[in-house]
Parts: C-alpha cells; sequence; structure tokens
C-alpha cells in the first residue's frame, strides 16, 4: 500500500484539511507497535533528485515487506509510516550506509511519537508535480562552441592565492591559482550548464585555450609558480612563462600509466603538475603517495577530520601537498594537524585582504569583502576601482612577510 | 575428419591449448604436424581441396591415437605420440595432392614439449584477427564538439540499439578443462561502430566529458530496452558497464526492479576508474546502493588497476589483456586480489592471454576464442 504523489494530491483537492496531516491521522490509528523512518530535506539521502529516487525505491520496497505508506514533501522530506520495526531496522541501516559520513535516517516510534508526526504532518506539503523528463538530446548543444568563443574569459576566470604557513613564520606568498568559477560559467552558459558533463567539457574548452590567454603581468607578477587548469585528454603546448604549473582532475589518474606520460610530456613542455578533487571521499579510495603529480590539491571538508583521510595522507611530504577549500579556521588547524603547510581557500583570500588593507595606504572606505574580490576578480574594470594595483596584484603585503 | 570429431578425439583451437598445456604439465612428448592452409594460393584452397586434404587424412588417423585440430583459419594440426608412423603417412599423402614446394612450405613439424611456445604463437596467428578500426573510422585528429554530439544524439535517436549490442560470453576455464562454462552474458553497445553508422566525423575520445554524457544517453537507452518484459524474461546472468550517474537514473532504477532480487544477484556491472574518481562521493552512493540491492561490482582497467580492489569496495576486477601485461610482473601481480577468482581477463582473443591468465591463477575470461562460432554477435 503505496502513496504516490499523485494519489496524495487527489485527497488534496478534496478537503481542507492538509492531506499529509489527514494521511497521518489515518495511519497513526493503525500504528501502535509500528515506526516511522524520516528522511530530513536536504540532506545526503534526499538533497538531490537522484539521491530521493533511491532513497524513495528502498523506503517503497520496505512499505512492500512491512506495511506503511511513503509520504513526500514539497521540500524534499521522505516519510516511511507505519511499518513493522525489523524492516525499519533493516532499511534504516542500509540508508544510513548510503548517507555516509552524515546521519541515516530518524526513527519515529509509535505512539510516543505520534505528536511529534502530527506536528511535522501539519506544516509539511504536498510536493509539485513532478516536472517533465529532461530531453538528454538538447537540441542546444551545437550552440555551446560559440558560447565559449563568445564568453569573456574574466568574467569566469578567478585567482586564488596558495599561502605557505608554519608555525612560527610568517606567512609567505607560495604561488597562485588561475581558475575557472564554476557558477559563473554555469551563469554564462545558462540552462546546458544544467548538465554536469557538458559544463566540465565547457571547462575544458576554456582551460584549453587558456595558457595563451593569461592575464598581463601588472596582474600577476612572473614572481613565483602560477596553477592553471589543464583539459584532460589534450596535448601540453609549450609553457608561455615559467613556474607554470598544470592542475588536471582526479579523473586523470584513472590510468596510472597515461597520468607517469602526460607529466612527462608536460615537464617536456615546460609545465609542473598538480591533480585536484582529493576529497574526503578520494581518500578514502586512493593511496595519493602513488599519483604521479608534482602536487596534490586536497579539498577541505570537515569530513576530512576522519581518521581515512588523516592514514591516507601519512608519510607525504608536506610540499607536495595543498589544502584548498580552507573556509574557516578548523581547517587551516585539521591542516596543521597533518603537517600540511599550502593552504588556499575564502578562508585565506579573507586574511589577505584584511592584511593588505592593513597595510594599504590608500585604502580609505575599501571594505575586506571588497578587497578580496578585487584580488580574486581578473576583469581590469573591477580592479580599476582600487587605488593601490601593485599591492592588488602582490596579494601579500611585503610589511606581513 | 567428421568420424575424428565425432569419436571426441579433434577439436578446435582452444582444446588445442589445452593440450599443449598438458604436454607442457606432464613432459610427455608429442610430435605436432602443424597443416598450414591458409597459407595455400588461392587456387590450392578452394572447398575441394580442402575436403581432399581431409579425405587423405581420415584413414591414416582412424585407427591411430593421433588427434586432429581444426583452427577458425583453415589450418589443420595433427598432435600424435613423438615418431609415430601416422604423421609420415599423413606427409605423404599430402605431397601427393599439392605441388612439392608448396606443401612443403605447408608444413610444419613441432616437438611437444620443447617448442610449445612456437606452436601456441602458431595457434594464435590462426585465430582470425578482427578489424582494428571499423571501417571509415574517423579521422585522427578531429576533435569531437558538442555540436557533433548533438547530431550523433538527433541521429540516435531514430536508430535501433540492438545492431550494435554485442553479447560476450564470460566463461569459467580451468587448466584441462573440456569446454569452457559460461558464467554471464556481457552486453556492451559497439560505440566505435555505431559512431561510424551514425556518421560521426570525430573521436568521442577526443572530448572525455562529452563521451560521458553520450555514454549516459546510452546507458538509458539500453536500460530501458532491457526492462522491457519480454526482454527481461530473456536476460539470464548479464554483464553490463554503465556510468556512476546512470545507476541512480530511473531507467536504471525501473531495470532493477524487473530484474528482481534473483536477476540481481546474478548481474554484474562494470565501472570505469574514470567515472569513480570523476566523483567519488557519487561512486561511494551508487556503490553502496547497489551492493544493497544484490548486484556484484567489477572495475573496469585497461592495465594494472589504479585502485585496490578492496580499497574500492568492489566484487571483480576486469582486466583488459594486452600482450604489455606479463611484462608488468610484480607491480601488476600486487594489484590484483588474492582471490583470483575475482579477475576477469577480458579481450583475451589468443592463446597467449589465456596462458598468462592460467599462470596467474586467473579462470575467468573473455574473449574471440570463447565465442560462439559465426559473426560476431
Amino acid at each position: 500500500m503505496i502513496v504516490t504523489s499523485g494519489q496524495a494530491g487527489e485527497a488534496a483537492r478534496r478537503g481542507p484539511v492538509p492531506p499529509l496531516l489527514a494521511a497521518a491521522r489515518r495511519l497513526l490509528a493503525e500504528a501502535a507497535g509500528r515506526v516511522a523512518l524520516y528522511l530530513p530535506p536536504g540532506g545526503p539521502l534526499t538533497g538531490a533528485p537522484h539521491r530521493r529516487r533511491v532513497a524513495r525505491l528502498l523506503l517503497q520496497e520496505a512499505a512492500l515487506s512491512g506495511g506503511g505508506e511513503v509520504l513526500e514533501t514539497a521540500a524534499g522530506e521522505l516519510l516511511l509510516l507505519g511499518t513493522a520495526g525489523p524492516v525499519a531496522a533493516r532499511t534504516a541501516a542500509v540508508l544510513a550506509r548510503l548517507a555516509g559520513d552524515a546521519a541515516g535516517p530518524d526513527i519515529w516510534r509509535f505512539p510516543a511519537d505520534a505528536e511529534r508526526l502530527l506536528a511535522w504532518a501539519g506544516a509539511a506539503c504536498l510536493p509539485p508535480p513532478a516536472p517533465p523528463v529532461p530531453d538528454l538530446t538538447a537540441p542546444a548543444l551545437p550552440g555551446l562552441e560559440a558560447m565559449l568563443e563568445a564568453l569573456p574569459l574574466d568574467r569566469v576566470l578567478r585567482r586564488r592565492a596558495i599561502l605557505h604557513h608554519t608555525p612560527g613564520a610568517p606567512p609567505l606568498l607560495a604561488a597562485r591559482r588561475l581558475l575557472l568559477s564554476r557558477s559563473a560559467l554555469a551563469a554564462g552558459l545558462g540552462p546546458l550548464a544544467g548538465d554536469a558533463d557538458l559544463l566540465r567539457h565547457a571547462e575544458d574548452r576554456l582551460a584549453a585555450s587558456l595558457a595563451t590567454r593569461l592575464p598581463g603581468k601588472e596582474q600577476d607578477p612572473p614572481d613565483g609558480p602560477l596553477l592553471l587548469p589543464l583539459p584532460l585528454g589534450s596535448p601540453p603546448v609549450p609553457a608561455p612563462r615559467p613556474g607554470l604549473v598544470g592542475v588536471l582532475p582526479l579523473a586523470a589518474a584513472a590510468h596510472p600509466a597515461a597520468l607517469a606520460a602526460t607529466r612527462a610530456a608536460l615537464a617536456q613542455a615546460g609545465w609542473g603538475l598538480a591533480l585536484a578533487g582529493l576529497d574526503a571521499a578520494a581518500l578514502r579510495l586512493v593511496a595519493p603517495a602513488g599519483l604521479a603529480a608534482d602536487l596534490l590539491l586536497l579539498r577541505w571538508s570537515p569530513a576530512m577530520a576522519e581518521r581515512a583521510a588523516a592514514a591516507a595522507l601519512r608519510g607525504l611530504p608536506p610540499a607536495r601537498l595543498v589544502l584548498t577549500g580552507c573556509d574557516g579556521p578548523e581547517a587551516l588547524d585539521w591542516g596543521r594537524s597533518q603537517g600540511i603547510t599550502h593552504f588556499a581557500g575564502p578562508h585565506i583570500e579573507a586574511l589577505l585582504a584584511a592584511a593588505r588593507l592593513a597595510a594599504c595606504p590608500k585604502a580609505v572606505a575599501c571594505s575586506q569583502p571588497q578587497c578580496a574580490e578585487r584580488a580574486a576578480t581578473t576583469g581590469p574594470a573591477a580592479r580599476a576601482a582600487c587605488r593601490n594595483p601593485v599591492l592588488l596584484a602582490r596579494l601579500l603585503p611585503p610589511a606581513a612577510a | 575428419m567428421t568420424a575424428l570429431h565425432a569419436a571426441g578425439r579433434g577439436g578446435n583451437a582452444l582444446a588445442l591449448i589445452g593440450l599443449v598445456r598438458e604436454a607442457v604439465a606432464s613432459g610427455i612428448p608429442r610430435q605436432v604436424l602443424h597443416l598450414r592452409l591458409a597459407r595455400l594460393a588461392p587456387r590450392l584452397r578452394r572447398g575441394h581441396h580442402h575436403r581432399l586434404v581431409q579425405e587423405a587424412l581420415e584413414p591414416v588417423l582412424r585407427p591411430s591415437r593421433a588427434r586432429l585440430f581444426d583452427l577458425p583459419n583453415g589450418d589443420l594440426v595433427v598432435a600424435a605420440p613423438p615418431d609415430s608412423p601416422h604423421l609420415k603417412e599423413v606427409k605423404a599423402a599430402l605431397l601427393t595432392l599439392l605441388p612439392l614446394e608448396t606443401a612443403e612450405s605447408a608444413l610444419a613439424v613441432l616437438r611437444l614439449p620443447e617448442e610449445a611456445a612456437a606452436l601456441l604463437a602458431a595457434v594464435e596467428a590462426a585465430l582470425v584477427p578482427g578489424p582494428e578500426a571499423p571501417p571509415g573510422a574517423p579521422e585522427e585528429g578531429a576533435r569531437f564538439t558538442a555540436a557533433r554530439l548533438g547530431m550523433l544524439e538527433r541521429a540516435l535517436g531514430g536508430v535501433g540499439l540492438a545492431a550494435f549490442l554485442r553479447h560476450r560470453p564470460v566463461c569459467r576455464l580451468r587448466s584441462g578443462d573440456e569446454r569452457p562454462e559460461v558464467e554471464f552474458l556481457d552486453l556492451r553497445i559497439a560505440l566505435p561502430e555505431l559512431g561510424v553508422a551514425l556518421g560521426a566525423s570525430a573521436d568521442p575520445a577526443t572530448a572525455p566529458w562529452l563521451r560521458r554524457r553520450l555514454r549516459r544517453l546510452l546507458d538509458r537507452r539500453l536500460l530501458a530496452e532491457l526492462a522491457r518484459p519480454e526482454e527481461a524474461r530473456r536476460l539470464g546472468p548479464v554483464g553490463l558497464c554503465l556510468s556512476v550517474a546512470s545507476l541512480t537514473s530511473a531507467e536504471f532504477l525501473r531495470f532493477e526492479k524487473v530484474l528482481g532480487a534473483a536477476g540481481r544477484v546474478q548481474a554484474v556491472i562494470g565501472l570505469l576508474p574514470e567515472d569513480i574518481l570523476a566523483e567519488p562521493e557519487e561512486f561511494a552512493f551508487a556503490r553502496d546502493f547497489c551492493r544493497a540491492r544484490g548486484f556484484r561490482l567489477a572495475l573496469e582497467a585497461d592495465s594494472a588497476p589504479p585502485l585496490p580492489l578492496d580499497r574500492l569496495g568492489l566484487d571483480l576486477l576486469r582486466l583488459r589483456w594486452s600482450p604489455d601485461l606479463p611484462r608488468l610482473g610484480e607491480s601488476l601481480r600486487a594489484t590484483l586480489p588474492e582471490d583470483r577468482e575475482r579477475v576477469v581477463l577480458t579481450g583475451a582473443d589468443g592463446a597467449g592471454a589465456i596462458g598468462w591468465g592460467w599462470e596467474e591463477g586467473i579462470t575467468l575470461f573473455e574473449g574471440r576464442l570463447l565465442r560462439p562460432k559465426g559473426p560476431s554477435a
């Protein structure tokens, strides 16, 4: 006995009682000794449509064997209401495994949790009718390349600093990194960016021409390493300046021999190689010590604090590691606890902006976010608002060094 | 010859490889006559010549302990105890049929076990090689663009997949087995042929992310087809190669429902390492879902696997054969699962591949040798 959103939708048209509340009351009458599995919205099981689809299937199967109904809300919650305890426990275990680092579903027991159920059902709304399945053959595909040609690079190209920071020593600017902002690119591409593979293809196409379209010396003084995105599977072009390090996604490590050959070809053309995308989930799969790259760009998330990540990094020389995506002091704390000395991310950008503002004699009404945004952008117009372009281009004021 | 086959003493390339292995293992010497009929001038290779050769051989071999093997290219191999008078008779019979110089160049005598390698190489050469690339393959260097993908996707809308679906048996074959046992049937879409048929003028491999999108699209088409009740009923143990994103698609959920619990535990789903590494978190989700549903999951590796199977939490390694594998030696061995029952050697088209597999303890194979005869299906 499974209520689909369509059937519940008919119930909605029949009466003034919120349909979920009606269903909850009805089921509650028979639910003594039974339980509910509740999946909160926005979690690892409900946050994305494809994951919610899988979670719904598992709940529906549980309803088939243990009884009960599956309810779904506009907010993306899922509830299996009134099923047998043992079935719920089994299903909850599977769901908890799928949820990975996050918590699994809540188990509500009846009648003890009846109030909780009624409060939830009274506030919840039914989901709108499912949107039509998107057409996989997009007629707009042929326009993608032309859109990329027409896209001003500085609208999507951003600059990040990689800071070398060891306890007891002043921070140093270790390297600069130019990267393509995925959100800015998605905004530029419109509906086509809804397909993750098309978006990554667009990134690849832009990356392929990036080495010949770099911002000038006035933005990036050629006094240190510069990291640039590289396209997957294209031969390298000769490095237009010294200190270039190409950044490939971790997928490039899928074929170790090919990666080693790419690294050698890049070295021949004057490039170093970095691999990006080493997040907590990736560190559970790969042994980073064996990756054929000069630099490994780790991606911070609180899940990094697990033992698995630390174990995967043990023994790696800190000079090969950069912790990217640092969004607060806890990222730096964790990195330091692992012996990491190179950091990047919004927290670093904020620290650098604060240091620049403190050292800048020309800063009058500049805010820290403003200064951070001007340093990150590669568009001359936005940078022109800064009256101290030399300091802006240095990223880190000399006084702090 | 027909009589010999009926008596169970003849066989094909696979049986010959088995005989070579036996001879090597036991050290019992044998003498082998390789009749390289495929080398004869076309005018000597017509049907009636072949029949004449067979007729000449039959009376000679029937009372003997010799065995006859026919190879896919039309070559014949006779194996007998050393110094058997029968081989001399075979030779004499042949010389009466063929011009002297032709007959001599078409005959090779080999001794087992000493010349096992040479015989295996000859068997391998006799396996008709498949075309390297389909005719009209895209020119090299042409970049696969979104515009080209768009054309391909549109063309695909009006094409049935069935003609491009390849059925490849994955077989359990142990050294000494008479015949391979089919464990499951791999279903693959022949992407290069499909591209050519649809007029693709560039290789999707030149744009990895577009190729990924194309694979996703093909996955969904295939899954939708397989989920049709009449297809699903026919479907036995099956092996598919799917993108990670496809495992949470509506089409997959329908397919797995139609398969049922009994069908799911028999199915093997192969995943590409580039898909796994592109989105490790999505991979972990899809893996845990599929395993909870009973599927077996495999890593598709075209050489030494980049990731250890146990760390990935996968069941099988599908290792693609290449002549480079034996050279990798210990570095490859270290990456194979200790339980070699978990390894499938794919593309094991030749005797060398199967021989290497056996040396490494591998007994699951997919390859040309194991496919049913007839046009490649």
